[in-house]
């Protein structure tokens, strides 16, 4: 089993956690410019990096949404972050 | 609002009096009927109700008949053995409140059994961790802490039926 940390209730089993996507991963702006083939991309690619990655996911518990670094070859984790201003406060 | 208590099938038969282990003893707690699920301005809302507004966390413990147990960032539910909010959704103080008094079972076991519960249903370290009381526990969503030194854990009421029988296998009863 591997651990997870989620920054606001602290180390938890990885089954508690869901992938989101990727950090960061802006959405594209400006509805009438985006093309079919731009919007897709953002619905359904990932970077899916062999290495450092950056991710968004959630803990399933409390609903947390926060950023994780971790390596997608070692499965080592660097760093579980907040998102929120008042979390980071 | 809605009664939830009155939507879920009657329990009797599958939730038992107590569950007997040989090693000690698990109840159904049915002494706390009020149970509230708070959202939004958590020290507004805990100072209404006259508890902690940090809330226990995994496997903290408490001696109090009303009490906080953090859920989330912004969430936490509020066990009362009395009414502590006379009205439910949102206030103007900036909080919301659910009343879920029948909506989630509450399991309480002794001391004896602590241990052996908290290691085959979770994966928390017994020493506790975290400031959410909300886990993984037997595969579905539990609120887990200690009231006294007996393990207490509230799971959905729909999940009951479910978490007695796991218990019961898990314990080796049947």
């Amino acid at each position: 089993m591997q651990i997870f940390t989620c920054p606001f209730c602290g180390p938890r089993s990885e089954t508690e956690f869901h992938f989101v996507g990727d950090f960061p991963k802006p959405r594209p702006d400006g509805m009438a410019k985006v093309s079919a083939e731009m919007w897709s991309d953002y619905l359904h690619n990932q970077n899916n990096p062999k290495g450092a990655a950056s991710e968004l996911w959630m803990h399933m518990a409390c609903h947390e949404i926060f950023r994780m670094d971790r390596h997608t070859v070692t499965h080592e984790v660097t760093g579980s972050y907040a998102l929120s201003s008042e979390a980071q406060s | 609002m809605a009664d939830i208590a009155t939507i879920w099938q009657d329990l009797d038969d599958a939730v038992p009096a107590q569950l007997d282990t040989g090693k000690g003893v698990i109840r159904p707690v049915s002494d706390t009927p009020f149970q509230y699920l708070v959202s939004g301005n958590l020290a507004k809302a805990a100072a209404h109700a006259g508890v902690d507004a940090e809330g226990l966390g995994a496997l903290a413990r408490t001696d109090a008949d009303t009490y906080s147990v953090r859920l989330a960032r912004d969430r936490m539910l509020i066990v009362a053995k009395s009414e502590v909010f006379e009205r439910s959704g949102y206030d103007e103080a900036g909080y919301a409140v659910t009343p879920v008094h029948g909506g989630m079972s509450i399991i309480d076991a002794d001391p004896a059994l602590a241990d052996a519960i908290i290691q085959r249903a979770t994966s928390l370290e017994l020493t506790g961790s975290g400031r959410s009381a909300m886990v993984e526990f037997a595969g579905v969503r539990g609120i887990v802490y200690f009231h006294g030194d007996r393990l207490r854990v509230h799971v959905d009421q729909s999940h009951a039926r479910y978490i007695w029988t796991w218990l019961r296998e898990a314990l080796g009863m049947i």
